[in-house]
């Protein structure tokens, strides 16, 4: 069993009448221990596939189908009420801005102490305790002094530590992870990587981990999704997505990567920009910006499978199916 | 901390001189107090020993130099008019303006607070839209019309509640307070509400600005990621929060009830230290003029120390510190 099923996911904003269709039938898994990279640029629609598996999606924004399954419970079927109990305690999920993540008038330890005694049923001394293992575990050093200092106190990669300290320490079966080092240099970004992969490893935790950069998701993730338009557009295997992109998207993303191409060459960069989505375009999203456009895909492209557990949503795929 | 204090004492002193000379300089000029305190057939040589008993016959500088003098004694010159020290019918009146204000600020609080919450919290409701709609109009109208709106219905109409004194008064602390009795209350009531409906709308409309604002920042949202109880994010994470701006104006906007008072005081005969200033004005008596806005620039610089130290309690990364 999957510790996260979802299932033609679908995402609306704004009015019933003119809706802009945000994400299109998702659909995803992770199994335990798992890292799942979700890759796509901005308004791609990834974020919002995050909120709506955590359960935090505000009108205008609304779940219009799809089901979410978390552990075999169904997550979407559920009163707000009842979803709550999850969040922080079966699911996590930390965002992008240390800086704004933590309240700024609460001490570490009252944020700390509630996320427990939502839960649980703990004494005040004993999430205390818990609170205090906790920073030492996600690397915070002399972890009883920052327990009573204010986010302010902290530097940013201190005060990421602290929230994702702060996500796991119901011991979530899943995390879902919004861009949590974007906003770090490259140095705390590998210390949250490989603290993030060290605790998956020793908890079976599984992982979404949610960016824009494939750089990131390449040294880190099992298993990569790219998003595109609010679709996912291909997945696979990390190691080979990367090496051999099957979607036209994929390829051209891959392209525009620093270092992907020899010094003194320019990058490669598309042409256009991703369409508006209310309505979508019909048939392929990439189409006005594909290199491989054809008169075919002007219909809408179906997700095959080209092998080595991969599938791709194209007519003319780089990788050909076997 | 105390480097922070002394500074801002020192700031105290040279607004309360400044503005001490240019009082005495408006009055001066206004005109010669003379002409109302003598009766009018009184000769030329009984004028002259009247003006020179007051201390008038001098320059405009000499007298002010005399009344510093009288200052750093603790003397602030007597009442033309009554011929008692100023500064004793001033802080006489004090308790009367003090209880009326600190009764509005409560009002404004304990309805705008609440009120501006559930706007906050609600914008799309109904009873919101109307809340809102109420508080603009109580934004918008005049203090003194609502005044008398107030003594039209309560009291000629409906005759529910007096319109005028502070009624039965009780000692607390050998301070005479209206709160004391029913028929106290009763007093206070009216003007307490009319001085109050104005900051009651600034409070509501700022607390609701406020919660909206707070409730969009990323805290709020990784509260509710882990799950916690929605009432532990409004009354913890959202309010302690807000308390910051909520705080700052209330102090700012208690100076300002004080000075608003005037009006209120004198639509209700209230016998505050407001009417007391009207009289003086009427009556060009410098010296309670004087006393009076010395009086309410002390209370103003002390609201805001008060404030400022407030501020630093309720915002953590607001640490007050001397700087060499």
């Amino acid at each position: 069993m999957s510790v996260l099923d979802v299932k033609d996911l679908t995402i609306h904003i704004g009015d019933t009448k003119s809706p802009a269709h945000a994400v299109d039938s998702v659909s995803l898994h992770i199994e335990r221990g798992e890292v799942v990279a979700l890759v796509g640029e901005s308004g791609s629609g990834k974020t919002l596939t995050g909120l709506a598996i955590a359960g935090l999606l505000d009108p205008p924004l609304r779940r219009v189908g799809g089901e979410i399954t978390l552990l075999g419970e169904n997550l979407s079927a559920l009163p707000e009420s009842q979803l709550r109990r999850r969040r922080g305690d079966r699911l996590a999920m930390v965002f992008q801005d240390p800086m704004a993540t933590l309240n700024p008038v609460l001490r570490i330890e009252t944020q700390l102490v509630e996320t427990i005694r939502a839960h649980r049923n703990v004494g005040r001394n004993a999430a205390r305790d818990e609170a205090l293992a906790m920073l030492d575990e996600v690397g915070i050093t002399l972890p009883a002094q920052r327990l009573r200092a204010y986010p302010h106190e902290l530097s940013g990669g201190m005060r990421q530590r602290v929230a994702i300290g702060a996500a796991l320490i119901n011991r979530p079966a899943l995390l879902i992870a919004d861009e949590p080092t974007t906003a770090l240099d490259v140095t705390l970004q590998a210390q949250i990587l490989a603290l993030i992969d060290q605790y998956r490893r020793d908890h079976g935790t599984a992982v979404l981990w949610i960016t824009h950069d494939l750089g990131v998701a390449a040294g880190f993730a099992d298993r990569v999704l790219v998003m595109y338009a609010g679709q996912i557009v291909e997945s696979g295997p990390c190691a080979r997505v990367l090496q051999a992109p099957a979607h036209p998207y994929t390829a051209a993303l891959l392209g525009a990567i620093p270092g992907s191409v020899p010094p003194g060459t320019p990058l490669a960069t598309l042409p256009g920009q991703p369409p508006g989505l209310s309505p979508p375009p019909e048939g392929c999203r990439f189409r006005a910006r594909c290199p491989r456009a054809a008169a075919a895909c002007i219909a809408a492209p179906p997700q095959v499978a080209t092998g080595e557990a991969r599938t791709v949503r194209c007519f003319f795929p780089l990788v050909t199916p076997p | 901390m105390s480097g922070f204090m002394i500074r801002r004492l020192i700031q105290a002193l040279l607004v309360l001189l400044t503005m001490s000379a240019l009082v005495f300089v408006a009055v001066f000029a206004i005109g010669d107090p003379l002409a109302l305190l003598v009766d009018p057939q009184a000769d030329q040589h009984d004028i002259a020993r009247v003006r020179r008993g007051l201390g008038l016959d001098q320059p405009w500088w000499v007298q002010y130099a005399r009344f510093l003098g009288a200052l750093v004694h603790g003397d602030l010159g007597r009442s033309f008019v009554h011929g008692e020290p100023a500064i004793r019918l001033v802080l006489e009146r004090m308790p009367a303006t003090l209880e009326l204000a600190v009764a509005a600020l409560l009002i404004a609080l304990l309805v705008g607070v609440p009120l501006g919450l559930w706007v906050g919290l609600q914008p799309r409701s109904w009873s919101a839209r109307l809340i809102d709609a109420l508080s603009l109009l109580g934004f918008s109208l005049p203090t003194f019309w609502v005044g008398m709106m107030f003594i039209m219905l309560f009291g000629v109409w409906l005759g529910w509640l007096p319109t005028g004194g502070r009624g039965e008064t009780t000692l607390w602390l050998g301070i005479p307070l209206s709160i004391g009795s029913l028929d106290g209350w009763r007093h206070l009531l009216l003007p307490a509400l009319t001085l109050a409906l104005f900051k009651c709308s600034l409070l509501l409309r700022l607390t609701a600005s406020a919660t909206r604002e707070a409730l969009r920042q990323d805290y709020v949202r990784f509260a509710r990621a882990r799950g916690l109880h929605p009432a532990r994010i409004v009354f913890v994470h959202v309010f302690k929060n807000i308390l910051i701006p909520i705080v700052t104006v209330s102090g700012l906007e208690f100076g300002s009830l004080i000075a608003f008072a005037v009006v209120t005081e004198t639509v209700f005969a209230w016998p505050g230290m407001g009417k007391l200033l009207i009289e003086a004005i009427g009556q060009l008596d410098r010296p309670v003029v004087v006393a009076y806005l010395l009086v309410t620039v002390t209370l103003f610089v002390t609201i805001n120390l008060a404030v400022d130290l407030l501020y630093a309690l309720l915002d953590p990364r607001v640490r007050l510190r001397s700087r060499s």
